[in-house]
């Protein structure tokens, strides 16, 4: 009680403080075709800047958290306290979270084309669908804008080869982009085992990563674009402590968009076409489990004046599984309206979003976003759908669950003491009702119910400082989130009023970039609190302190640009697992080596 | 001022650093108790032995606690013979060899999924499925730690009871649905006899009058949402099974109880109690807050029965004990989904 004190204080105080009015950001172009260009979180959506070494980049936002089977296996997002089902991964607007799992594999990502991502905190659920409740990462590429070829390759100690082409090019109103990235991972690491260092037997990943794009201006009016993705990745998955248990999975996908927009006077037209094909195979001792899924999305959304907006969007799934007893749709039709007004140092944006899912009603979307000054007020009224496996898995899917349902109140504050000092609050307060959880019933089997009830609360800060008085670029980056998320089922015996699994009450980054002449480096440092991984709180993993530096170089020859970058990962060689009994690899290196090439 | 910015961060990064603490030695003799196999939390959670002496749980990790180490992933069953614990591991494909202090003295790697033991004389044999389709193994192994006999089984070996020099293994369900009772003779490693019963037959017991009992789980029907019950059956010296009666399905863990002369036994949600020639099972009254029934055995000598109870599978499990005399029951706290239960007297 005390704590929902503190924060409808902390909302009616926040406007008082004296701030000086933003811009929003303008690298939004595709983030949603459903929502404004002008859409209000965007301000205060994070970049996810995924095109360093490192997919633990992450980790330096605030309340995200990535729970990774080592450092071979899945490897699943989660913010606030949310289940990673709630976190949406959107490729064109559209979540591509598994259709069985409602999870994605963040693993698999090719981070060095998606140079633009930006992390969404809040939920989306209104702009997206469904699995945006806690949350999304949109995947974006942000082209040179000129014709230019990268090269690059990178190598770690733990025998993993990265190699990365991307070619961009232009010609009168047509620009392309094209990326090819060919990992061969062998994952053979150093880890501790009962205080002993073991280095791990090969567990090989190898794939590829194909992408895409083309975008044309047609007249003064019309723009088409046409972005595909196609994955193809084999991989041993490795058992507790790196054993070898004869787990191999294989991913098979092919994303694809089409988007028209038209814009004239007032008005504008924007027309998306979407369409996923993927296979996901996994076999191991006892399981040989085989999956198609595919996805169409075909949507329109009307805009005029910037202030009213109208979308339909009708989506059909499909999953085509060895272990369901039939194949398995489901057909959707998303609608949202969308009103915005115009205040003298801000907007409020309000969204209304009936969606109709095999032709039965889901709880009304709604969404309303008050923007003053450098203020933020959200409330959101989301919804989760179960997945195809809570459903329909053979032994104990429940056919009857309902949606999940979430209220999401939070309060955002940009603070800026001055040109070079940047601060960031938010205080946020969630409430999921009819969470699904399996649990065990009888016959030895394992059922998903609606039942339990969440609430996630919490706070984060971020500190970003850019000291004008260095002689050299610097960028230093500070965050801290407190997460409380607990369990206030009434029937959930000795986990009732307990944290959520694998979410830290504390999380604490530090990141510094600078740039000297032609030298650069980078460093991190995270704290990663105490995380349970029994719902009474039973056990925990102990905190953990996970670092790396970056120190690269860059040379221009004529047309060429070169960078060779060494980073070091874990210098302190710490013990830490982010789930139990995977155990992170200890102190491993990398090199990369990476040239561009721009034509005059 | 730039240098003492990075001096200040990279000793930050230092200071981190920690070093574990060495174990202090303990020597205490693991003479005798209650030891529960708890499997851990699936997929990802180390198993643990919890150990029960004196009415108390004396720890809920013993071999972490002896060891500095976890057991690994799904603790499947703890056996004792001839001076040494045995510990099969499920999921890591291994056995773990521990001293009469719980400390260490041999693991066997790569021996598939193992799952129960049985005392023959001096040694041990050790049941393992094999993955997938693949053919389950019995390891037999010496006094002197050594695996000198490996004798492959159609199916996928549960718990097993010795008799003389031969050997009974039920085939359960493993990874598909088996319905065989399989008799070998062990110095020789021959297949003597394969008895057909109902589906899943997954534990033995022997009474005052050396009847063999099997315990048939029966199945689960996915496809069509069906429970298809088990039932316990009497087998005869030539190898012949003569069913007694239906049991539930799910029902396992079967023990005779001299003191009544009944044979006992669980589903996931009930305790039964079995009269041979009786034409009805008598349901226990369990302790109220239990919540299901994973383990179970009987302390014959002492008349008390213990079983465990796993909760949601992902806090710490409970194990109750009755006794079947007095009705008292206690109630002991293990560690992540307790499961099998092995008694020293």
């Amino acid at each position: 009680m005390t704590s929902l004190r503190c924060f409808i204080l902390y909302v009616f105080l926040l406007p008082l403080v004296p701030t000086k009015a933003q811009e929003l950001s303008a690298n939004l172009d595709s983030i949603e075709i459903i929502a404004p260009k002008y859409l209000p979180s965007s301000r205060f959506a994070t970049p996810a800047d995924s095109s360093g070494l490192h997919l633990f980049t992450l980790l330096q936002l605030p309340g995200l958290s990535i729970n990774s089977i080592g450092s071979s296996g899945l490897s699943t997002l989660s913010n606030r306290g949310m289940a990673s089902r709630h976190t949406a991964i959107l490729y064109e607007g559209v979540p591509i979270n598994g259709l069985t799992t409602g999870v994605f594999d963040v693993s698999l990502l090719p981070t060095h084309y998606f140079n633009r991502s930006l992390l969404y905190k809040e939920g989306l659920s209104s702009f997206t669908g469904n699995q945006a409740m806690g949350g999304a990462l949109s995947l974006n590429h942000q082209p040179s804008g000129r014709n230019g070829l990268v090269s690059s390759a990178q190598y770690t100690s733990t025998q993993n080869l990265t190699l990365h082409q991307l070619w961009n090019g232009a010609f009168n109103k047509v620009r392309w982009t094209l990326g090819w990235e060919r990992t061969h991972h062998l994952n053979q690491q150093q880890f501790y085992k009962d205080l002993t260092i073991m280095t791990s037997p090969s567990f090989l990943r190898r794939g590829h990563n194909i992408n895409g794009e083309v975008d044309m201006e047609l007249g003064k009016n019309h723009k088409i674009s046409a972005k595909v993705w196609w994955q193809n990745f084999d991989r041993e998955i490795p058992g507790p402590f790196y054993l070898r248990v004869d787990q191999f999975q294989q991913d098979k996908n092919l994303r694809s968009a089409f988007t028209h927009s038209w814009h004239k006077a007032s008005w504008q037209l924007n027309s998306r076409f979407v369409y996923f094909n993927e296979t996901l195979n996994y076999q191991s001792p006892g399981v040989d489990s085989r999956a198609k899924t595919s996805l169409l999305n075909i949507k329109t959304t009307a805009i005029f004046k910037k202030i009213w907006q109208l979308a339909i969007a009708l989506q059909s799934e499909n999953v085509t599984a060895n272990f369901y007893t039939q194949s398995r749709n489901r057909s959707s039709m998303l609608l949202s309206m969308t009103r915005n007004w115009k205040l003298q140092h801000g907007w409020i944006h309000l969204s209304v979003s009936p969606h109709l899912v095999n032709n039965k009603w889901m709880p009304l979307h709604a969404d309303l976003r008050v923007d003053y000054r450098s203020f933020q007020f959200i409330a959101i009224r989301n919804y989760n759908l179960p997945g195809f496996n809570d459903l329909y898995w053979p032994s104990g899917g429940n056919p009857k669950l309902k949606t999940e349902k979430s209220f999401q109140l939070s309060a955002h504050q940009l603070w800026h003491a001055s040109a070079a000092l940047q601060l960031k609050t938010t205080l946020y307060s969630y409430h999921i009702n009819d969470f699904i959880q399996w649990v065990p019933t009888g016959n030895n089997t394992w059922t998903p119910l609606n039942r339990k009830k969440i609430w996630s609360r919490g706070a984060e800060i971020n500190l970003g400082y850019r000291p004008d008085w260095l002689p050299f670029l610097s960028t230093f980056n500070a965050h801290y989130s407190f997460t409380k998320a607990t369990n206030l089922d009434e029937a959930s015996g000795t986990s009732r009023g307990k944290q959520l699994i694998y979410v830290p009450l504390h999380k604490a980054g530090l990141n510094i970039k600078s740039n000297f002449s032609f030298l650069h480096l980078d460093a991190d440092l995270i704290y990663l609190g105490k995380r349970f991984d029994t719902t009474d709180n039973f056990l925990s993993l102990p905190p953990a302190w996970i670092t790396g530096a970056t120190l690269g170089v860059n040379v221009n020859i004529k047309q060429v640009h070169m960078t060779l970058d060494y980073r070091i990962e874990n210098p302190i060689r710490a013990q830490y697992e982010l789930v139990r009994s995977f155990p992170m690899p200890l102190r491993y290196h990398t090199i990369f080596l990476q040239f561009k090439y721009h034509p005059k | 001022m730039k240098f003492s910015i990075y001096f200040a961060f990279l000793s930050l990064l230092f200071l981190t650093a920690c070093e574990k603490e060495e174990p202090n030695p303990v020597s205490d003799i693991v003479d005798q108790g209650v030891f529960v196999a708890n499997q851990g939390k699936f997929p990802d959670g180390a198993g643990a032995v919890t150990w029960i002496k004196d009415n108390a749980t004396r720890e809920t990790d013993l071999y972490s606690k002896r060891n500095v180490a976890n057991l690994g992933n799904t603790v499947q069953s703890i056996f004792y013979n001839a001076g040494h614990y045995f510990v099969a591991i499920n999921n890591a494909a291994s056995i773990e060899v521990l001293d009469k202090t719980f400390k260490r003295v041999k693991t066997f790697n790569q021996l598939g999924f193992t799952r129960y033991f049985a005392a023959w004389g001096n040694k041990v044999v050790a049941s393992s499925w094999g993955a997938g389709t693949g053919k389950g193994k019995l390891y037999v192994i010496n006094e002197a730690l050594e695996i000198e006999q490996t004798i492959e089984v159609n199916g996928a070996p549960e718990k097993m009871l010795v008799s003389g020099s031969e050997i009974w293994v039920s085939l359960s369900n493993g990874f598909g649905v088996d319905s065989l009772v399989a008799r070998y003779d062990l110095p020789t490693a021959t297949l003597k006899k394969l008895t057909t019963v109902d589906k899943g037959p997954n534990s033995f017991a022997v009474d005052n009058l050396g009847r063999i009992m099997v315990l048939c789980e029966g199945y689960f029907d996915w496809l069509n949402n069906i429970s298809i019950p088990g039932g316990l059956y009497v087998l005869a010296p030539d190898g012949s099974a003569i069913k007694l009666i239906s049991v539930p399905q799910g029902s396992g863990n079967l023990c005779f109880n001299p003191a009544s002369q009944t044979f006992i036994f669980n589903s996931f949600s009930d305790i039964y109690q079995y009269r041979f020639g009786e034409h009805a099972l008598i349901t226990l009254a369990l302790p109220a807050e239990t919540s299901s029934i994973y383990g179970l055995a009987l302390d014959a000598p002492n008349n008390i029965l213990y079983f465990s109870d796993p909760k949601d599978y992902a806090s710490q499990g409970t194990v109750f004990s009755i006794n079947l005399e007095s009705q008292k029951s206690e109630k002991y706290p293990a560690a992540i989904a307790p499961g099998q239960i092995f008694i020293r007297n």
